[in-house]
């Protein structure tokens, strides 16, 4: 869960909305008009992170693959998770911004 | 570029800290003060995109500029200008299956009393009862079993005797006691039962049986005799206080498994409501819950000052009720417990009550209707318990009953509160199930910031309480992340 600064969840709903992922792409109006990733698309004009979320203006592909993919979506390959069987991959990541050299090379064992 | 404007919402000064209730999804948050700062300006200056919003924060390092706005954006006190506004969670039950969890059993359509403002006598034209007032046991074995086989995955079913005089028909409702329970349990379920008394015929025996099958009881009194005494008249014109006193002392006396509260309908007197609830608690029971009556008779009707004493009778007990609660004492009124729980939860409903959807009453023939109110009125029936659902008819009312058909509403800061309010008052005040309560929507509004401000006030001094009162309504506590008790580190300024 996401901890705000501002806002602390006093009421159960409040305390949902703060659990929500706002990184998948299903509720944000913004985003209706985008494809969601998968391999079948080659995504063109989708190259940075439009959302107000972090990365920032970041390739977006940069920040699905590590957070988002879990399943089949965009580049599974690529999904730590899904297809290393580096599942606890984030204990060594725990922010992915800042953590995400220990990854070093996945490497299926 | 996306321009973003702050969600429909209150702000709530309590304790000396800022709470914001977010309209549309009945979610309330405590706000540090830039944030309260910055939505107040946000506000004001309209829609803005995200560089203009952040422009404003010099203040703060970029990183947590970001952070400010996606918290706010995730929890959605900022929403897209354009667009449809983000709701929550609704459910189109005109598709859905909703099981039954809830019938409501008229064991018997007879009643002793002849309280002159009741509902019940005014409804006019009822369905012919062929005769027979009392509910048979094999009526009553078929609602078990209708309950059952539509109760879907719940576990938790409940059984309401209503009336007429539910108590007049002890035998059946002794017989579907031990019936449900029996069945119930080969089936991997529990059903609880409660139970709405008029008082009189309450015996010992009653009494016992009432606590040893753990059966919730809801005495109907309007509180100090000369007001009980104005309206709740047996047949002959007799009172009837004198008649239950003793028995209901009686029964509040002996050790209850579950509790007895009481039901107090507001004819008149709207300002003596403190003082009922100060009689009724003083007679043992654990909560009173009080109602203005529902009548088309403008005999009856409270009119515009009487329900502003009601209203100050309410707050009058609202700001006693949070005093309580600060101390962690309980004080017995429904009102506001229903209110202050309903906050704590936060549900988004888009229908007023669960009548139609996973409650339903039934007559003493087994037919089925909307609710208790509106049973014997054919335009209400909704099938039996012998042929099923009438699915059409179903369909049909829960397709339009839906509060996004209100227009009104959808302009109201509270409608998550009351979402439309009673079908069945509706029905007689506003000519129509379907119509919002347009009488009340001005009363509801006061009322609930009333609720808004106890709430926060009690979440910033003692928020298990709240835990508890929602427990006390059948909701699991919220553990975690609960407000910190003032000096916490979350809300201190820098």
């Amino acid at each position: 869960m996401k901890k705000s600064k501002g806002l602390k969840a006093v009421n159960r709903r409040a305390k949902r909305l703060e659990e929500r992922e706002v990184f998948g792409m299903e509720e944000i109006d913004i985003m209706t008009g985008m494809p969601i990733g998968c391999t079948t698309i080659f995504d063109t004009g989708w190259e940075t992170n439009p959302r107000p979320s972090t990365p920032i203006g970041n390739c977006v592909s940069s920040a699905r693959d590590f957070t988002t993919c879990s399943g089949p979506c965009w580049w599974p390959a690529q999904t730590p998770d899904a297809i290393t069987n580096f599942n606890g991959f984030h204990n060594q990541c725990l922010a992915i911004e800042r953590d995400w050299r220990n990854l070093n090379y996945v490497i299926k064992r | 570029m996306t321009k973003y404007k702050v969600a429909e919402h209150k702000t709530i000064r309590a304790m000396e800290r800022d709470f914001l209730f977010l309209a549309a999804e009945k979610a309330i948050f405590e706000m540090d003060r830039p944030t309260r700062d910055l939505l107040g300006r946000w506000s004001e200056a309209g829609e803005r995109t995200r560089e203009e919003v952040t422009a404003w924060l010099v203040d703060l390092p970029e990183a947590e500029r970001a952070e400010l706005f996606e918290g706010l954006l995730q929890r959605r006190a900022i929403v897209p200008a354009n667009g449809a506004a983000p709701h929550g969670p609704y459910v189109n039950a005109s598709e859905a299956k909703v099981p039954l969890k809830t019938l409501i059993l008229h064991v018997t359509e007879a009643c002793n009393l002849r309280c002159t403002y009741c509902y019940q006598a005014e409804a006019g034209e009822r369905e012919a009862s062929g005769g027979k007032q009392a509910m048979s046991r094999e009526v009553a074995q078929q609602a078990v079993d209708f309950l059952l086989e539509h109760s879907g995955p719940l576990e938790d079913l409940v059984i309401v005797f209503f009336g007429g005089e539910p108590l007049l028909n002890f035998e059946v409702i002794r017989f579907v006691v031990d019936l449900a329970t029996e069945k119930a349990r080969e089936a991997g379920k529990r059903v609880s039962f409660a139970l709405t008394t008029n008082g009189t015929v309450l015996t010992d025996e009653i009494a016992r049986f009432l606590d040893e099958k753990h059966i919730g009881v809801t005495v109907s009194m309007d509180g100090v005799q000369e007001v009980h005494d104005r309206y709740r008249r047996f047949p002959d014109g007799s009172p009837s206080y004198e008649i239950i006193l003793p028995k209901v002392k009686a029964l509040l006396e002996r050790p209850h498994s579950r509790p007895v509260v009481a039901r107090v309908t507001v004819a008149e007197q709207a300002g003596r409501v403190r003082e009922i609830l100060r009689h009724l608690i003083g007679l043992g029971f654990l909560e009173a819950g009080f109602a203005p009556v529902t009548t088309g008779h403008p005999e009856f009707q409270l009119d515009e000052a009487a329900m502003d004493q009601l209203l100050e009778e309410f707050k009058g007990l609202a700001a006693e009720f949070v005093e309580a609660a600060k101390e962690g004492r309980f004080l017995g009124f429904s009102n506001v417990i229903d209110l202050l729980v309903s906050f704590h939860q936060g549900e988004v409903m888009n229908y007023p009550c669960g009548a139609g959807l996973g409650l339903f009453s039934v007559d003493p023939e087994g037919r089925l209707y909307l609710c208790q109110r509106f049973t014997g009125q054919a335009d209400f029936r909704m099938g039996d318990i012998f042929e099923g659902f009438d699915r059409e008819r179903l369909a049909r009312f829960r397709l339009e009953a839906e509060i996004s058909n209100k227009q009104e509403c959808k302009e109201c800061w509270a409608r998550t509160i009351c979402t439309g309010g009673c079908y069945h008052e509706a029905c007689v005040r506003e000519g129509s199930h379907l119509k919002p309560n347009l009488h009340y929507c001005a009363w509801i509004r006061k009322w609930g910031e009333v609720g808004l401000q106890a709430y926060c006030e009690i979440a910033a001094e003692r928020p298990e309480f709240l835990d508890m009162l929602s427990m006390s309504r059948g909701y699991p506590p919220q553990t975690d992340g609960q407000v910190e008790e003032k000096g916490g580190s979350s809300n201190e300024e820098e």
